[in-house]
């Protein structure tokens, strides 16, 4: 449904921005003929407009009529690679909010030249997603820039690249990334029904564009992969993925996932395949402590003491001699201290952020347990699992399975391992019914040949994801 | 509808954990017991741990309860892995199935000797008689003999 109505001319175009110090409105002559240039200074290159637009039109556009002259310019009388021509109000103000001159023949029509401003943030090396030997180019907030990246990674003529506006006031460019004859129709046409039926004001944080596309189910594991390596994206489609870029946010998405997807790590590649196969069990194993640690640790000091080797027994008591705190407060405390730990270091400033992380953890591990406030036990518990969190490759993962944390230390100080193995099960069932685009969250732990829990070599690798459906199954001979 | 149900699930879950059996102990209030010596005097039971505390009762059941009282804190036997029995207190061996683990190893033990240092004697020297082999009547039991501070193993 078009936002601006009436006819495209001078009034309505100048009504339209009226008030906005950097509308550019600027009457030119052809012959005898008057036309008008729009632009948003700002969002083009003035040298750009001032060389290929305004100076052909000066200096080549004559006819007779308006049309004519409207005729020359779209076709190569205005030097430019893009021109699009708009016959209402909508799309001129579209253009002209993209970095377009617009150019109003009265009467005829208009056309929307790109000059968009080279001004945009240069490619820099990714600053989470890291690795030794990998590509160091990572996405940036100029989604034509990503599209050119990914274009460098898949040079592939069926790489398809369908563009649309999603948000009625930012009118944010939304691309989805596929790749013809390999990503399933399906699962395309679905992440365009999910754009299409988008109804909000702005599409400006990345959890918008999650919760929107996803269905913004009430789940704290992830339903989208994101990623900030060209790389990784690349790959992503080339196994069948759907991808989408957002215009403004220097990440890639990646749709459908599962929880073996958010298992890898972009590093697992870079290096030889028994490296990254012992690297992933022990990644496997971090999953497990991080999410079970406290919980067990709670549940068999509270309810299930028999179980504790007699020397380690009588260690964990020695520890907790004067300690005021019960262990399910203690655990729990600690917990909480960690999350707040975490969160200074992210909102502080770099500078100090590091500092104050350090001496957070420093006071709370040495002070607290000097003034026999906690004991040594539950705090060396309680720092293994959040260690053990940060070994997860993907952040909001991590963070899904921080808050499970919680909840089963407070089953297991409330019920013992009975009451974590409840949590353990509810937390299965949880996941067992969390799709993304359709595909099954456990899909890869459903058989056991699909599992990946090693990394195969590239060579064996010769079918891609079943999962994702793929219009063609195999990658390699 | 939805939501009535939810939070008639959630009181009946919160009403659930209130009636579970579980009754637990802090393991900073436990008083772990590796040694547990049995004994007959005066027609008394006498229980003795290696961590100092001692009770006296007609039968097992009264004297652990003295045990208990006599603790300042919770006095923890699945920890015992080590039961000394003296050698007219077999009889006992079958009433400390509800107390100890079924695995915790059976000596006799004569003369005396302070209790809390012999338990790295007995990891060096593991008795293949448990609990739950003198109740069903298997396994022969080693006889421990306490001389002050010495202790040696003489098998029977």
């Amino acid at each position: 449904m078009p936002i601006y109505s009436g006819e495209l001319n001078d009034e309505n175009l100048s009504r339209i921005f009226c008030g906005a110090a950097d509308f550019m409105r600027r009457k030119l002559l052809c012959g005898s003929h008057c036309v008008y240039a729009y632009a948003i200074d700002g969002l083009i290159a003035s040298a750009y407009a001032s060389d290929y637009i305004y100076k052909p039109i000066a200096n080549n556009l004559r006819g007779e009529t308006m049309k004519d002259i409207y005729m020359q310019a779209f076709h190569g009388g205005i030097y430019n690679n893009v021109a699009v021509q708009c016959d209402n109000l909508d799309a001129a103000a579209k253009l002209l909010v993209n970095g377009f001159c617009v150019i109003l023949f009265p009467g005829v029509g208009a056309i929307g030249f790109e000059v968009k401003t080279p001004d945009k943030r240069g490619t820099s090396a990714p600053e989470v997603e890291s690795t030794v030997k990998g590509a160091k180019d990572a996405f940036v907030e100029t989604i034509r820039s990503n599209t050119s990246y990914v274009r460098r990674h898949l040079r592939s003529p069926d790489l398809r690249l369908y563009e649309t506006t999603v948000g009625k006031r930012t009118l944010t460019n939304v691309t989805v990334v596929y790749l013809e004859g390999i990503t399933n129709s399906t699962l395309v046409s679905r992440m365009k029904q999910r754009l299409d039926e988008i109804d909000i004001d702005g599409l400006l944080y990345p959890t918008a564009v999650e919760e929107y596309v996803t269905g913004s189910r009430p789940t704290a594991f992830p339903l989208l992969q994101y990623t900030e390596r060209t790389d990784r994206f690349c790959q992503g489609i080339l196994e069948g993925r759907v991808g989408l870029l957002v215009d403004g946010l220097p990440l890639g998405y990646l749709a459908p996932v599962d929880v073996g997807y958010f298992m890898e790590s972009p590093e697992d590649h870079s290096i030889d395949y028994v490296s990254a196969s012992c690297i992933r069990v022990l990644r496997y194993i971090a999953l497990f402590l991080s999410l079970l640690l406290p919980g067990v640790y709670v549940a068999m000091a509270i309810h299930h003491q028999e179980m504790i080797p007699l020397p380690l027994l009588r260690s964990i008591i020695e520890s907790k001699l004067f300690v005021p705190f019960s262990t399910a407060v203690e655990v729990l405390g600690l917990l909480v201290a960690f999350e707040l730990l975490q969160e200074s270091g992210i909102h502080l400033p770099r500078a100090i952020g590091q500092s104050v992380s350090i001496i957070g953890g420093i006071v709370i591990g040495t002070a607290a347990v000097e003034a026999k406030l906690i004991s040594p036990a539950a705090l060396i518990a309680v720092s293994v699992a959040g260690i053990c969190g940060f070994v997860q490759p993907n952040r909001d993962f991590a963070e899904a399975v921080r808050i499970w944390r919680f909840i089963l230390a407070i089953l297991g100080a409330l019920a013992g391992l009975f009451g974590v193995t409840v949590g353990l099960v509810a937390l299965v069932a949880h996941l067992s019914g969390l799709t993304s685009l359709g595909v099954s969250y456990l899909a890869p732990y459903s058989k056991w040949r699909d599992m990946s829990l090693l990394r195969p070599r590239h060579y064996k690798r010769k079918n891609r994801n079943p999962a994702l459906r793929p219009e063609d199954g195999r990658n390699q001979q | 509808m939805r939501k009535v149900l939810l939070l008639a699930t959630i009181v009946v879950l919160v009403a659930l954990v209130g009636l579970l059996p579980f009754d637990g102990t802090d393991i900073g209030k436990l008083h772990p017991v590796e040694v547990l010596a049995v004994s007959r005097k005066d027609g008394t039971l006498l229980l003795q741990t290696d961590s100092g505390m001692s009770g006296t009762g007609k039968n097992v059941d009264d004297a652990l309860s003295a045990l208990r009282l006599s603790s300042s804190g919770n006095i923890f036997l699945e920890t015992a892995n080590y039961l000394l029995i003296g050698q007219d207190c077999t009889d006992e061996v079958a009433s400390f199935w509800e107390f100890v683990r079924p695995a915790c190893q059976v000596y006799y033990f004569k003369g005396r000797g302070p209790i809390g240092e012999i338990g790295d004697f007995l990891e060096s020297h593991p008795s293949r008689a448990t609990v739950l082999r003198c109740i069903q009547g298997a396994g022969e039991i080693p006889l421990i003999v306490l001389e002050g501070e010495s202790v040696r193993l003489e098998r029977e």
